[in-house]
């Protein structure tokens, strides 16, 4: 199966934000595993009613540790919270890795 | 311990073994978080050594290389995280005739100075482009 590695780092009301989301669900829904981390500013839109529901169609959604605390949000089931080396490996273990930002 | 080169192109960017991501840099650090949160992502990703990492600093951007980074918004990341970048043992490219270039002093990182041309080469060339 083909895997693909999707970057979003804008915050949720940045047009690119709704693109890497959607970009995600077309993936999906062409049955390719999709990987989506959010870093910086997007980690305050991992609780976005379209991610979450991207969950459940296979999404494996990831987001920035540091950011989270950072900017004092909650660090729970939502994502799984990780470092940097989740988005090393993603570079490395993706057929595609694109980012929107 | 700078260190300029004019558009020196690299014969070949990365390994065949691991991707090449790029990083471009082209906010203001002095009015946003995001050139500092870059140079962290790309020591982040790159000391893991699964990914080849290069770092573009174009306009203000730039400024995050200078002596003096007291006025740059999350400064500890420039002090804390391009020393790691410049040990990879390549320079970060920034903008030919950048006027924020001028203003560096001591340059705290090796950097190679590149134009446009160059540099729409280098991300045709590059796995990931990430822009901050």
């Amino acid at each position: 199966m083909a895997k693909l590695g999707i970057l979003i780092s804008c915050a949720p009301d940045r047009p690119a934000f709704r693109h890497g989301v959607l970009l995600a669900e077309a993936a999906l829904g062409r049955g390719v595993d999709v990987y989506l981390y959010c870093l910086d500013d997007a980690v305050s839109g991992v609780r976005d009613p379209q991610l979450q529901g991207l969950k459940a169609g296979g999404l494996k959604l990831y987001a920035c540790a540091f950011g989270a605390q950072q900017r004092g949000l909650p660090v729970d089931d939502s994502a799984a919270y990780a470092g940097l080396t989740v988005v090393s490996d993603l570079v490395s273990a993706t057929d595609r890795f694109v980012s929107f930002n | 311990m700078s260190q300029t080169t004019e558009s020196a192109p690299e014969s070949r960017i990365g390994t065949a073994s691991r991707p090449l991501v790029l990083l471009l840099v082209t906010s203001d650090p002095r009015e946003s978080h995001r050139p500092a949160e870059a140079i962290r992502v790309a020591a982040g990703i790159g000391t893991w050594k699964k990914a080849d990492v290069r770092v573009y600093l174009r306009g203000p951007a730039i400024r995050a290389l200078g002596e003096w980074v007291d006025d740059l918004l999350e400064e500890d990341n420039f002090t804390r995280y391009l020393p790691i970048i410049g040990e990879w043992g390549h320079p970060v490219w920034v903008e030919a005739g950048a006027v924020a270039a001028a203003d560096l002093g001591e340059a705290t990182t090796p950097y190679e100075a590149i134009d446009d041309h160059e540099l729409s080469r280098r991300c045709a060339q590059a796995s990931s482009v990430l822009r901050f």
